[in-house]
């Protein structure tokens, strides 16, 4: 579904993904993981469109991507969740949900029937539909974020770092909403500091450092193997 | 008398107001200070007259026809001068160095088409009707000025929070990176907001070209300077800041004319922005792009 060969981003001379290639099936879960700083954010904006790699293909569903500007990808069907939540404060939950529709417009949607599921998932979105965004707690926010992104019908979802921030029980809340998800068949790439959640709600997991990917497996396999346990699941685990 | 100068004042404020509203708009949304708003304005009134003049035009098809024209040319400059700029990643200062430039030419275009004249409307183009209310002497002008600047306000608001292409300029005005991931295309929203601040500001120019009867291709500068007054005062971005700033502004700018002195009334404006900023540095209200909405 998503095929991405010798792709290369960089900030001025600064090279941020470095001769990256992956690839995944469709209703495929797949982690990245690394340390801060490896590449992760830099990779999945690249895959987006908010940033134009300096080389290399990406392909999705059978349609070159590269190059393209990001509202294009996303009306394609790749959304993203991007780092840090990135709401809008000073306009309403259910403002916030229906811009999300804007992705789905082209591929013809019932979109009430879009914000029900959403609410479904989330109901403390439904209570708080007429609020304004910069209100939600931090939490509330993410699953907003997660919200606004399903409202376009992703075909594939972008989450970085969804757990940012976040206490113990709402990021059980909000991976287990992800797992539902993922078990209706949506495709998800999911890129985590907390190696440990990551590697429970994925299939299969790459590691990054310095741009490059270093390691590659099935996640049951990384969650034994030593390599990734000494680097990623001992310090970074209870974050 | 202080009612009928009070009077005076809001139907002149009203006409800032709609001016400055494109100008504080465009900024709040997009950060770009465009400072050729005044060269629209301007343009709005040219046509308008040639319309009349030139075409024989009726009022209400000339008023159109300039409203038009004012979006038309601001789109433009959208297009072919702020456009190239974004698209070399050009920082906010930038735009405004390019925007005088554009200022410069369209005020020269203007100059060749006018030989530098100041022109005139025929006389009795707009009927010339008086109403006494309230003890109050009011023109058919003023109430068509004032009628025609709420009507263009509430369609504004109603653009900015009643359809999806508004909904899209307030979420672009707090992140157009967050926007685009949405599938938002900020092309169309910048289109939206030129189109849109360049047919108030041509309104404006007709307005203000038939009230004081002269069109000129100076005339855009003095608004200009009146309206970084309303957008400053009012907050940048905010559309009832502006509103209230441009009405204040024009009542001020009247009573000391007045009851002063007319060379004084310039003073007067910027002394009292100095004071005003000096206990709310933001001005009246928040705009579009900050985390506290406008309704
Ligand atoms: N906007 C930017 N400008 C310059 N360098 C950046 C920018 N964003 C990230 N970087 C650099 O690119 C590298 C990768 O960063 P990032 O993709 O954010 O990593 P991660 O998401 O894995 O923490 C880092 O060295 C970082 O300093
Ligand atoms: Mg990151």
């Amino acid at each position: 579904m998503l095929e991405i060969s010798g792709l290369t981003t960089r900030y001025g001379g600064i090279v941020a993904v470095d001769d990256i290639s992956l690839s995944m099936a469709e209703g495929q879960a797949v982690a990245i993981i690394g340390a801060n700083g490896a590449g992760k954010t830099s990779l999945l904006r690249t895959i987006s469109g908010l940033l134009r790699p300096a080389s290399g293909q990406i392909n999705f569903a059978g349609t070159g991507l590269t190059g393209r500007p990001a509202y294009g990808v996303a009306r394609q069907g790749i959304l993203m969740v991007p780092e840090g939540r990135q709401i809008f404060g000073a306009l309403t939950v259910e403002e916030n949900l229906r811009l999300g529709q804007r992705a789905a417009v082209a591929r013809s949607t019932a979109p009430n029937a879009e914000m029900n599921k959403v609410f479904a998932l989330f109901p403390i979105l439904a209570e708080r539909r007429s609020q304004y965004a910069g209100q939600l707690s931090g939490g509330q926010q993410q699953m907003l974020a997660i919200g606004r992104a399903l409202m376009g019908r992703p075909r594939l979802l972008l989450l970085d770092e969804p757990s940012l921030g976040l206490g113990p029980s709402v990021v059980a809340q909000v991976f287990a909403a992800l797992k539902a998800l993922h078990q209706e068949g949506l495709s998800m790439i999911l890129v985590e500091q907390n190696a440990r959640l990551a590697l429970e709600a994925t299939e299969f997991a790459y590691v990054m450092e310095r741009g490059r990917i270093v390691h590659q497996g099935p996640s049951v396999a990384m969650r034994s193997d030593p390599l990734v346990i000494d680097h990623y699941l001992g310090q970074a685990a209870g974050g | 008398m202080f009612g009928q100068e009070l009077l005076n004042g809001v139907v002149v404020g009203a006409v800032y107001a709609l001016f400055s509203l494109g100008l504080t708009l465009v900024f709040g949304i997009h950060r770009i200070l465009n400072l050729a708003h005044g060269a629209v304005f301007m343009w709005g009134a040219l046509i308008g007259y040639f319309a009349v003049t030139g075409a024989g035009l009726a009022l209400l098809p000339a008023f159109i026809l300039a409203i038009l024209g004012g979006a038309l040319v601001s789109v433009a400059l959208d297009l072919l001068v702020f456009r190239p700029l974004r698209r070399r990643q050009g920082d906010e200062f930038g735009t405004i160095i390019v925007s005088i430039g554009a200022n410069l030419v369209l005020m020269h275009l203007a100059q060749q088409a006018t030989n530098a004249q100041t022109l005139r409307f025929p006389f009795g183009i707009f009927p010339i009707h008086f109403y006494h209310l309230l003890g109050l002497r009011v023109s058919l002008q003023q109430i068509v000025i004032v009628a025609a600047v709420a009507l263009l306000v509430i369609a504004l608001v109603l653009y900015l929070f009643r359809t999806n292409l508004g909904t899209d300029a307030r979420a672009v005005a707090i992140d157009e990176r967050t926007s685009m991931l949405l599938g938002i295309n900020p092309h169309a929203v910048y289109f939206g907001t030129f189109a849109i601040a360049g047919a108030l500001a041509g309104a404006a120019g007709v307005i203000l070209g038939i009230a004081f009867n002269s069109v000129s291709y100076l005339m855009g500068e003095p608004i200009m300077l009146q309206a970084f007054v309303v957008i400053v005062l009012g907050g940048l971005g905010s559309v009832p800041g502006a509103l209230l700033a441009g009405v204040m502004l024009g009542v001020i700018q009247t009573l000391t004319t007045v009851y002063i002195s007319s060379e004084l009334s310039d003073a007067v404006v910027f002394g009292l922005l100095f004071v005003v900023l000096l206990a709310r540095p933001r001005g009246f209200f928040a705009g579009l792009h900050t985390e506290h909405r406008v309704a």
